[in-house]
């Protein structure tokens, strides 16, 4: 009753704040009254507030799926009955909505600490051993990452007297100081971000969690920290980086779709194939940064702007769609787990007759994940690819499309081990009907993400931080 | 050269040995123990910063910094330290097992 | 768990051939400290380089926002700029850090095992008589230090954060001297104080925002009150959490092999 209770309201909160938006543009609010470098700034442009709706859609489809976990307990609840599971979710929720919120460095290293410590309790509810050593390798790497980052929050400090966003991007010019900040913040952001080499955590932490925390986890806390990478790269350092650092990024990008879909392909648990398709799909997300970076010199003045918005409207469009879909994709693998009492693709072997809801969801996620049409992953992927063209970079075009191909073999991989007709009948654990409902529910959201069009990229262009001119800041 | 530089100097210092000492080692205490060095050479460096111009009263944005940054890494440590000795009782180790290992047992 | 774990990296030294001469020896040498060692100490170095170039890069002689501070101290309700700054100016940063203290403090119920006192201090032990006499001694001194620290705040180095900090050193000693049995604690009391600051605070913020239209904004003249009632509710509540961190789980017993179970994995990695 309290959980739907905050649920709903705070889901009212973000329809209000999406609407004014949407009507009148980004909004600035000040903390306290105190505007920066003194005081704390708030900003929610487009891209911000679709991050908070999808946010809102995942937390409250996924915190659905855990009220009917609970209250249908037969046999294992992965930790979902504990005292502490609905403080850390809310806590968690909030998380992110002052994340996605917020444009002030040391503001958001504390909001990032937070993240870390609502998903690594939420982690270790799952109670196994091999949980707990998810979590403490996840912890350990957080604080590596974030102290890397604190460092460069200092010496970024220590020359522009300033914390926000918008104010070192008008401020920042070419030093040892700002090359160390940019290279130890964009580190630590790396590391929590789990890109190429750095995603060694990832796979044990989002395999071991309790399923609706792992979709949390591969859903938006990666992103929460691809975000502020975002932010930064195109609103503090957008003076600074160049075009060879961005093309870094997507190298990095690209080895991590063939990497990472690779190890999918070879892995026995359903939740490390999604666990390891998350490792493929950020190396998509910064795709973005060659994109942009460097497709302010390589194309033409007269449309860069168009091309560049595209580019990184595509790139986000398609983190969006991952979130949804990924969610989907590891409740639904949380409802086949329940279902046969473990994940191992050996032993879900025909469990689609059972579970045909689970199963489509997963599908339909996979869709999502292939970048086939209608997907929102089809719209994302597409526009990032005309843009590569559009910017004389086809060799990204190259990777995107491999990706989506190495996609497909993982995703029908699994449907093959569950939908195959099996001659030895073994029982399955029956699933909570309102379980498998929201695994499909986000699925089909990820679906209509395509479909929907015109509308979320014309949010997404509500102050785009992706124009040339972004860094002098989203505000008059 | 001032007496600000000098502890700036040492805090990143302490940061580069912590950062080391953290990818190299292996026992968790020691770990934990090094991000706290880290912090140590950050805080270190916030506080020199704050003090750059000699007899003037400090900047006190950076102190307010560090002492947020403190209570972070406090929690941070005692966090650590409660999941370390909960991972030694299941399992008797204090150090992270190779992942493959650890994640191939695991039945959900 | 235990069963299937294997030890799985031995010393480099213990699996390596020695030696010979020459640029052979160099390269076993190589391989035997394992190229990524090496070139992740060069990438450190690179690092401390940087950083020292940077260092002393910086503008030297900067003020950073010390003016802005001063010129706004008088409507900050307290007179010390690290106070001001850190539960006026920015106040929304030590929101966040409370709960970032709650969180690590939940963390650690989650983990907490069945409810016992600390055997190495149960009473009638050796030392009994100097714990007794120090805690006697040392309790209200604390108590008093604790306040001061809290009221110090307003104007000097001092408030909530190191209030709290002793607030929770006069726990610890109630703890280990068995004087405060913190798993008799009720549920309810324990979640409660544990939580009290955050309550408080952001109680607090959702009146001022109503009142201001400004999320922490405090009314003109309220400032200082408000401050003060946010420090000591927080102070109560940061005692309390770091009580629980010390507290909530007793000590390793040590015995032999435990202590070379403890140190078995202080290798090294390569």
């Amino acid at each position: 009753m309290l959980v739907s209770a905050g649920a709903v309201s705070t889901l009212v909160c973000v329809g209000g704040l999406l609407r004014r938006v949407w009507l009148t543009g980004p909004i600035r609010h000040t903390v306290g009254g105190w505007s920066s470098p003194l005081g704390i700034e708030l900003y929610a442009d487009g891209l911000s507030t679709a991050l908070l709706a999808v946010t809102a859609v995942i937390m409250g489809t996924a915190g659905f799926y855990v009220v009917d976990a609970i209250r249908h307990k037969n046999g294992h609840t992965e930790g979902y009955d504990s005292d502490f599971f609905w403080p850390l979710w809310f806590f968690l929720w909030t998380t992110f909505n002052a994340v996605f919120l917020s444009r002030d460095v040391f503001n958001l290293y504390i909001t990032l600490e937070l993240l870390v410590l609502c998903a690594v309790p939420l982690l270790i509810l799952a109670g196994s051993g091999a949980a707990l050593i998810a979590g403490m390798r996840y912890l350990l790497v957080a604080m590596l990452g974030s102290m890397c980052y604190l460092l460069g929050v200092a010496l970024l400090y220590a020359q522009y007297d300033t914390l926000s966003i918008p104010q070192l991007g008008a401020l920042m010019v070419s030093s040892p100081g700002t090359a160390a900040a940019v290279v130890l913040m964009t580190l630590g952001l790396l590391l929590k971000t789990a890109l190429f080499p750095l995603h060694f955590w990832l796979p044990s932490a989002h395999g071991n969690a309790p399923a609706a925390v792992s979709a949390l986890l591969s859903g938006l806390v990666v992103k929460a920290s691809f975000y502020l990478l975002v932010r930064l790269w195109f609103g503090a350092f957008a003076g600074i980086v160049s075009v060879g650092a961005g093309n870094f990024l997507g190298l990095l990008g690209s080895l991590a779709i063939i990497w990472g879909s690779l190890l999918a392909l070879r892995q026995q648990r359903l939740k490390l194939v999604i666990a390891y398709s998350t490792v493929a799909q950020i190396g998509y997300f910064f795709l973005l940064f060659p994109l942009v970076i460097g497709g302010t010199q390589l194309c033409a003045p007269s449309d860069r702007v168009d091309w560049l918005t595209m580019a990184g409207s595509g790139a986000m469009y398609f983190m969006l769609s991952h979130a949804l879909a990924k969610a989907a994709m590891f409740l639904a693998a949380g409802c086949i787990a329940h279902a046969a009492a473990s994940d191992r693709l050996n032993e879900v072997i025909g469990i689609g007759r059972y579970l045909p809801v689970s199963v489509f969801a997963f599908a339909l996620a996979g869709v999502s994940l292939m970048g086939l049409p209608p997907s929102g992953g089809f719209v994302g992927k597409w526009m990032m690819l005309k843009a590569a063209f559009a910017t004389n970079q086809w060799w990204w075009a190259m990777v995107i499309s491999l990706g989506g191909l190495l996609a497909a073999a993982y995703v029908f991989m699994v449907l093959k081990q569950t939908v195959v007709f099996r001659l030895v009948d073994i029982r399955f654990y029956e699933v909570p009907r309102g379980m498998q409902w929201a695994a499909l529910l986000l699925a089909l959201f990820s679906l209509l993400l395509g479909v929907s069009g015109q509308v979320p990229l014309d949010l997404l262009a509500v102050g785009s931080p992706f124009s040339p001119r972004a860094g002098q800041g989203w505000l008059p | 050269m001032n007496q600000p530089t000098w502890y700036a100097l040492t805090g990143v210092i302490l940061f580069s040995m912590g950062i080391h000492a953290f990818v190299i080692r292996t026992h968790l205490v020691r770990r934990i123990l090094a991000f706290n060095i880290m912090g140590s050479g950050v805080f270190l460096l916030l506080v020199a910063i704050a003090h750059r111009i000699p007899g003037a009263a400090p900047d006190p944005v950076p102190h307010a910094l560090v002492l947020t940054g403190i209570v972070v890494s406090v929690s941070f440590t005692a966090f650590g330290l409660v999941l370390l000795k909960k991972i030694y009782a299941k399992t008797g180790k204090t150090a992270l097992i190779d992942p493959t290992e650890s994640t191939s047992d695991q039945t959900n | 768990m235990t069963s299937n774990k294997s030890p799985t990296t031995e010393p480099a030294s213990t699996r390596r051939p020695k030696s010979s001469s020459g640029a052979a020896g160099v390269r076993e040498f190589a391989a035997e400290i394992g190229f990524a060692r090496v070139a992740f100490n060069l990438l450190v170095v690179l690092l401390l380089g940087l950083l020292f170039w940077t260092v002393l890069d910086l503008p030297p002689q900067s003020a950073g926002l010390h003016a802005k501070v001063k010129a706004h101290m008088h409507v900050s309700g307290v007179a010390s700029p690290i106070t001001a700054v850190l539960l006026n100016f920015r106040g929304y940063d030590t929101l966040l850090e409370i709960v970032v203290l709650l969180l690590a403090s939940i963390g650690c119920l989650i983990l907490r095992d069945a409810p016992q006192s600390h055997p190495a201090l149960a009473p009638g032990r050796p030392g009994k008589w100097v714990l007794d006499g120090m805690i006697h001694v040392l309790i209200p001194v604390m108590l008093l230090t604790a306040g001061y620290l809290l009221w110090a705040g307003d104007h000097a180095p001092g408030g909530a954060f190191q209030a709290g900090a002793v607030l929770a050193a006069a726990g610890f000693l109630l703890v280990l001297g068995n004087r405060m049995r913190f798993w008799r604690t009720p549920e309810w009391l324990l979640r409660l104080s544990l939580s009290f600051g955050m309550i408080v605070f952001v109680l607090v913020a959702s009146v001022v925002t109503i009142l201001t239209k400004n999320l922490l904004q405090y009314p003109e003249n309220y400032a200082g009150i408000l401050i003060l009632l946010i420090e000591i509710s927080v102070a109560g509540s940061i005692g309390c959490v770091l009580i629980t961190l010390f507290a909530g789980h007793p000590p390793v017993t040590r015995t032999p092999a435990a202590d070379q179970l403890w140190h078995s994995n202080d290798e090294p990695k390569e």
